[in-house]
């Protein structure tokens, strides 16, 4: 799990404690995996706490890129790739293979 | 420029630093069916680099073991004395060489490539029921007199390379500019003085002009290995191109788009693998 210190100003909705958090005797004030509420971060606050280790924000996935798009950045790398045999009018058949490869099984 | 005589090249040719002793020995067995491969295997775990990254490559997802060798006589065992030499030959290739100081010449990307080229050729091979492993060697060599080149003459290889980017032609011809003889010419000599077979010598030497008329299986595998290497993008580089494919040749490899689906699948997904084991 990847997790970030953050200070108690910054904590977002919903963050959930990575490591518990201690006074300054040592006792447990929250357990690791406690979601983090409004009430909680005040309460912490008045203890004196100043920062603590969250769970990072999991990285969302990269949205699906637009068909079109693929398609005119697959289109536009294969045509520089092969531009000997565009500017020359040389046949070559890996030009549509590995076009349709690409499209079909993205990278 | 004037253009350096064949002579002078092929003086640079003889005055190469040598590969390891045993490396040159693995070179000259590929092809040779009675070589003693137990004695080059042992040869291979007294050479302490050269073991660590065999087993390396050998330990890759490439070859896909169930569990994790950890000498060259396990690894010989479980992958077969033939693997075994194809594994230690590219090992000992790829470190046999140093970068250059050679502005606009990129080390690692001419391994990637190669690499590529040594992946697309085993996995015709495997199609095509040849040697896969002659043909992972020789896709792994097949650019070696650029390798050369560039050591033996790092500026008039730069000033190629600037030649290519002003005018955006193939490598062998920005090479012919500045030294009246391209990689392909210059890789033949190489390989023949390192006593290779004479059908890969013929392959290195042709690699880019298959011969119209006649059917040289290897050279057409490296030949259209080559071309797929580039038109996969395996170097990273920008301004990569791809040289133009003999009709001749792809048509005597009589491949489908199935099988070259094939082999673009099993390259890309063992490329990474490969070239972590070998390059770092």
């Amino acid at each position: 799990m990847q997790t970030t210190t953050t200070s108690l100003d910054a904590v977002e909705d919903a963050a959930v404690l990575a490591e518990p958090v201690c006074d300054d005797h040592g006792q447990l004030l929250l357990p690791a995996g406690t979601p983090l509420t409004e009430s909680l971060v005040a309460s912490l606050r008045k203890r004196g706490v100043l920062t603590v280790v969250v769970a990072a924000a999991p990285v969302p996935p990269e949205p699906a890129m637009d068909p079109l798009a693929r398609q005119a950045r697959v289109d536009g790398r294969m045509k520089h790739l092969f531009r000997h045999a565009l500017s020359t009018g040389h046949v070559n058949p890996l030009l549509h293979m590995v076009s349709r490869y690409r499209l079909e099984d993205p990278q | 420029m004037t253009p350096l005589s064949t002579d002078e090249i092929a003086a640079s040719v003889r005055d190469l630093p040598a590969l390891p002793a045993v490396v040159m020995e693995l070179i000259q067995s590929i092809g040779d069916a009675n070589a003693n491969a137990e004695l080059l295997a042992t040869k291979i775990s007294h050479d302490q680099a050269l073991a660590a990254k065999t087993l390396r490559l050998a330990n890759s997802s490439f070859y896909g073991l169930s569990r994790r060798v950890t000498s060259i006589s396990e690894a010989t065992a479980i992958l077969g004395l033939r693997t075994l030499r194809s594994i230690a030959t590219a090992a000992g290739l790829v470190s046999g060489f140093s970068d250059a100081a050679c502005k606009g010449f990129h080390f690692d990307a001419f391994w990637r490539h190669a690499i590529g080229t040594a992946l697309c050729a085993r996995s015709l091979a495997q199609a095509l029921r040849l040697d896969e492993d002659a043909a992972f060697t020789l896709g792994l060599m097949h650019d070696i007199g650029r390798l050369v080149l560039v050591s033996r003459y790092p500026q008039r290889y730069a000033a190629a390379l600037a030649y290519r980017g002003e005018v955006d032609c193939v490598v062998s011809d920005a090479e012919r500019f500045a030294f009246d003889t391209d990689h392909a010419s210059v890789g033949a000599m190489v390989v023949e003085r390192w006593h290779f077979a004479p059908s890969v010598v013929a392959a290195i030497a042709r690699h880019h002009a298959p011969q119209a008329d006649a059917e040289e299986s290897l050279v057409d595998l490296l030949h259209v290995a080559d071309n797929m290497a580039h038109a996969l993008d395996l170097s990273h580089l920008a301004d990569d191109m791809v040289p133009p494919l003999s009709m001749a040749a792809w048509s005597r490899l009589a491949l489908t788009e199935s099988v070259c689906v094939q082999v673009f699948r099993a390259t890309e997904s063992q490329h990474d693998a490969v070239c972590q084991a070998l390059l770092t």
